[in-house]
Parts: structure tokens; sequence; C-alpha cells
């Protein structure tokens, strides 16, 4: 019972935030399909030419679980350094000195 | 994006040689990097602006963080005195890497190939997300220091791309500075000149687009004006 109320509640939530998108549904679409569609070539062409470049003197070595290791670990890195970055961002930002809020008392007069 | 017609065809343009590049170019080409260099000589910074498929991912990164509501974080002025240098120690290591010992910066062309390279060292990965997680906060960060930007730059005094400003129609309301990707102070402070192209600049018209007064930044390519700022009623 309960989680059919809240199951509702999250289906009117979303419903409501996305009324702005689903005014341009067909436009989405078009821009969503192409978008996949270059994603697949652009797949399927790497994997072409990874293969062929392999062995050659061009690039360098490929092979997929090594490069998404390496792009783990440049996004982990990414992500620590912009997240210390904006936490010390943050702190300076609190420290900055606040203007006196007034009291209850000082508003009166 | 509204009233920003030129980022928007910017980022197209970027899109386009991005994924140009991609599809045409195998892997570093020295050809193009010199063609690029040439091109520098009559654009200046332009290729930057418009071609380079490293400043389409710095692009997308601040994008990103505009999407999520998080603000930009700037160089403190104190510090930027002192990173200044580094622009020129990171291109004389370019270079002495590109002439002895056989260094392919295959970044500037394919940045997608550098990143996936399966044989990258720990340090290139720490550098490549050191870089990212700076570019994410501070927009076109790693072009500040870029040693084919730098190399561009010196052709920017010479180029035929000028961005000039009317002194007397300049209201210094600073929309200028804070809209700059690449944090050029020179554009709003000069007063005198009227030739404010910087070596620094990229051509984004970014400036041109934010200033609020009717013909006081303008671009002009061979001498003839293409762009000038007026004011956006909203």
């Amino acid at each position: 019972m309960y989680l059919s109320f809240i199951l509702r509640q999250f289906r009117i939530q979303l419903y409501r935030k996305t009324a702005g998108i689903r005014k341009h549904r067909k436009k989405l679409k078009i821009i969503a399909v192409s978008m996949l569609l270059l994603i697949i070539i652009f797949i399927a062409k790497e994997m072409v030419t990874r293969n062929s470049t392999m062995h050659s003197n061009q690039n360098a070595v490929f092979s997929w679980p090594g490069s998404a290791v390496s792009i783990a670990g440049i996004a982990g890195i990414a992500a620590i350094t912009s997240g210390s970055i904006y936490v010390v961002y943050r702190k300076k930002q609190n420290s900055i000195a606040q203007l006196p809020v007034l009291t209850q008392k000082e508003k009166e007069k | 994006m509204k009233g920003r017609k030129i980022t928007l065809f910017r980022l197209l343009c970027l899109l386009f040689t991005t994924f140009s590049f991609i599809f045409l170019v195998g892997g570093f080409n020295i050809f193009l990097l010199g063609f690029s260099l040439l091109c520098a000589l009559i654009f200046g910074r332009l290729w930057c602006g418009y071609v380079c498929p490293l400043g389409f991912y710095q692009e997308i990164l601040s994008l990103f963080r505009k999407k999520l509501h998080l603000p930009a974080i700037r160089i403190p002025q104190k510090v930027k005195p002192f990173l200044r240098p580094a622009k020129y120690i990171i291109l004389i290591y370019f270079l002495l890497g590109m002439a002895f010992f056989n260094f392919h910066p295959v970044m500037y062309i394919r940045p997608d190939l550098a990143v996936s390279d399966s044989a990258l060292a720990l340090w290139e990965i720490s550098v490549f997300g050191i870089v990212t997680g700076v570019c994410f906060f501070n927009e076109r960060f790693f072009c500040k220091y870029c040693p084919l930007g730098t190399l561009r730059g010196f052709a920017n005094k010479i180029s035929f791309g000028r961005i000039k400003k009317k002194g007397s129609a300049c209201t210094h309301c600073r929309a200028c500075l804070e809209s700059c990707p690449m944090d050029i102070k020179e554009i709003y402070e000069e007063r005198g000149k009227t030739d404010v192209t910087h070596s620094d600049c990229i051509y984004c018209m970014k400036c041109i687009e934010a200033c609020p007064e009717p013909d006081a930044l303008s671009f002009s390519l061979f001498g003839k004006t293409l762009l000038k700022s007026k004011r956006n009623i909203k």
C-alpha cells in the first residue's frame, strides 16, 4: 500500500519534471537516433582501425580491457581532482566574512 | 544558447572537425600539425577556438559543469604570474621532445586515441586525469598552457584576425572579462588602444557576445569588420 503510494508519487513527479522535455519529443528523438548512429559508426570504425594499426608503428598498443583501465583511471583521477578543487573552493567561500545578521531587537530599532 | 549564435556555431565547428579527424586521420600527423601552425600565421589562434579537438573536449567538460549548475573556478590573480613561465617551459619540453626524443603528441589531433591507449604509464594517466579534473572547473585550462597554443599565440600579433575596442563606448561593466574563457584582462583594462588582440585570444567571440554596449567591441578579418557587439534586449 505504502509502496504503491510512493511509486505513484514518483511517477507524478517524473511526469511533472519531464513536461518541458516532452514538448520537443520529436526533435529529441531525431537527435538521439543520429547521435546513437554516430556512436555506433565510431565504435565500429575504431574496432577496425585498431586491429589494423595494432602492428604498425603509427599508434600505440590497444586492447579493450587495457583501454578501459586507462579511461577508468583518468576518470577516477579527474573526479578526485575536481572534487578536491570544489571542496577547497567551498571552504574558501564559507570563510569569507558574512554580513552581520540583524537580531529581532536591532530590526525593531 | 539564446543570443549566443557564435558560440553555437563554434561548437558545431568543433564537433564537425573532431568527427572529421576521427574518421579521416589515423593518428599522429605531422603535416596536420604543420598546417595548423601555418594557418596561425593568417588566422592566429582561430584553430584553437574552432578546430582543435582537445578544445572541444574541454568545452564539453565546461558545458557539463554548467548543466550541473556548478560554478566556474578561476585561477587566482596572485598565482597567475607564477604559472605564466610554465607555459614556456612546457613549450620547450614539447619542442625538444619532438626534435630529439621521437615524441608524437597524438593528443592534439586524436585525444580519444591518446586517452584510450592501453599502454599508458601511471604518470600519463595521472596527468590526463588531473588536467581533466581542473578543466572541469576552469574553462579551457589546458589551452592556457598548451605548447601549440603558445606557438600560435606568437602569430596572434601578426595575424589578420583582430579584436578591436572602442574605448569611448565601453562602460567597464566587466562582462567581457567575466565571459572570457582565457581570462584575458587586457580587453577589459585597455582604455586608449583600439587593437586589443592578445596572444592568448582564441577568437571565441564570447566577449563580443557578452558586451552590452553597441560597437564597443568588434572582430575584423583582413580589415573587414565581421562582428560587432550590440545591445541585447531580452
